[in-house]
């Protein structure tokens, strides 16, 4: 448990920390197309975790970050991050009344899903014709992102776990 | 309850909007310095999580090739005769040529088709995360006359890619391997002219080859330049399956590259 004072401080370090592994070391370990996104798995385990709307500005500060480093439209990863998030937030309340065991499963499922496809159509958006030819590839990319997410996103979760949030 | 939705409504629109904004000020120049400003921080930081990532990632490879360094050992030797035979004939050839041109009362130049090259050295700081992309960043930059389209190569002379987006001290180079990079390229001992595109990270393919060229397995292929700013010569890879039909246009091939990306940490920028 995370005291709430010190929360966002924490969870800023960690998701600083995880971003650099990612542009670094995980990019390097892992082949091309099994990348862990874990900057989305941690953010998502946030919102979730703490449902707090201020998750959006790290999302947008994250995005802008990945951005940066890419060579792909400027505003894809901001944009797909924002969207992805907001999404996670907005469905937790419902979500939770109906599937209480398995709602992060569902939350996180969606999360990376709207994120990856977003992502991709952004960075085609001048060449459809590419994004669908290789629709199978990019199909299971995602597949990985979203296994990947699921099996990370329950301990991740527990430790961003917010006393007193509903 | 209504309150917090509507407050997570109103930060939701106000980040879509900025991001909107700041989209169309990158598109109009205007966030040149900030991000110039981001990369340097950015960069900074990364390229010590990059050392220690080559670091860990030598000894992983060391551990789990070692078998496989023993045959490329007795491999490499038998290789180091043949390339030791040849560069003897070469050394020849370069007599002879020399000879003919002075007495034909040509001038010489170390430069290829009148593009005359000097290289600056790189290290690798950090990679795209993404799996939909794939490039790195440098640690060189406008301040070391690094221009947008320079080519990347490693040792070997191994292209690996070009700059596509340059700040004061850093770089950004699009890998062959991202699905946006084409370039042109001959097959070595056919000289058969085509299109390598890369294919999302995982690997390039050789495409528009005419139907009338003929393409052999094992060739390399080379890059052919008639690109701006990449000379002709840079290594590829060799050629490993050939995918030809009478149906269709132009002949295709799939290529094993000699570079692993993965493991790139210095670089080279071609500046002319």
């Amino acid at each position: 448990m995370i005291n709430k004072k010190n929360r966002y401080y924490i969870f800023l370090i960690i998701l600083l920390i995880s971003l650099f592994l990612q542009i670094t070391f995980f990019s390097q370990i892992f082949a091309i197309g099994y990348i862990p996104n874990i900057v989305l798995i941690i953010l998502i385990a946030f919102s979730v975790a703490c449902r707090s709307e201020n998750v959006l500005y790290f999302a947008f500060a994250i995005g802008m970050i990945l951005d940066i480093v890419s060579i792909s439209y400027f505003g894809s990863a901001t944009i797909s991050m924002v969207f992805a998030i907001f999404l996670v937030l907005y469905l937790r309340p419902i979500v939770l009344k109906y599937t209480l065991s398995y709602y992060l499963l569902v939350i996180s499922f969606v999360g990376v899903l709207v994120y990856n496809i977003l992502y991709v159509v952004l960075i085609n958006i001048n060449d459809f014709y590419a994004l669908v030819s290789n629709a199978g590839e990019i199909s299971l990319i995602i597949l990985f992102q979203i296994i990947i997410t699921l099996i990370l996103i329950y301990p991740i979760t527990n430790l961003f776990s917010c006393k007193n949030e509903k | 309850m209504k309150k917090e939705n509507r407050k997570k409504n109103q930060v939701f629109i106000f980040l879509v909007v900025l991001s909107l904004l700041l989209i169309f000020l990158n598109k109009a120049g205007y966030l040149s310095y900030p991000k110039n400003y981001l990369i340097y921080v950015v960069s900074s930081v990364s390229s010590s999580f990059q050392s220690s990532s080559n670091r860990f990632n030598d000894v992983l490879n060391t551990f789990s090739q070692i078998d496989k360094f023993k045959e490329e050992n007795a491999d490499l030797k038998e290789e180091n005769l043949n390339i030791k035979y040849e560069l003897l004939q070469l050394k020849e050839m370069k007599r002879e040529n020399e000879l003919l041109r002075k007495q034909l009362g040509f001038s010489q130049s170390s430069c290829s088709v009148g593009n005359c090259f000097n290289w600056v050295m790189g290290n690798v700081t950090s990679r795209e995360s993404s799996n939909f992309g794939n490039s790195i960043i440098i640690n060189i930059g406008k301040r070391s006359n690094i221009e947008e389209g320079f080519p990347v190569i490693v040792s070997g002379g191994l292209i690996v890619g070009k700059v596509v987006d340059v700040f004061d001290d850093y770089s950004k180079v699009m890998l062959i391997t991202d699905s946006n990079s084409l370039i042109n390229v001959i097959s070595q001992d056919t000289r058969a002219n085509g299109v390598v595109k890369g294919s999302y990270g995982i690997g390039v393919s050789l495409e528009m080859i005419n139907q009338a060229e003929d393409l052999v397995k094992g060739n390399l292929v080379i890059t052919s330049g008639l690109d701006e700013n990449i000379p002709k010569g840079f290594i590829l890879g060799k050629i490993s399956k050939i995918e030809e039909s009478p149906n269709k246009v132009f002949k295709s091939a799939e290529i094993d590259l000699f570079v692993d990306f993965n493991h790139i940490e210095e670089i080279f920028v071609a500046i002319k």
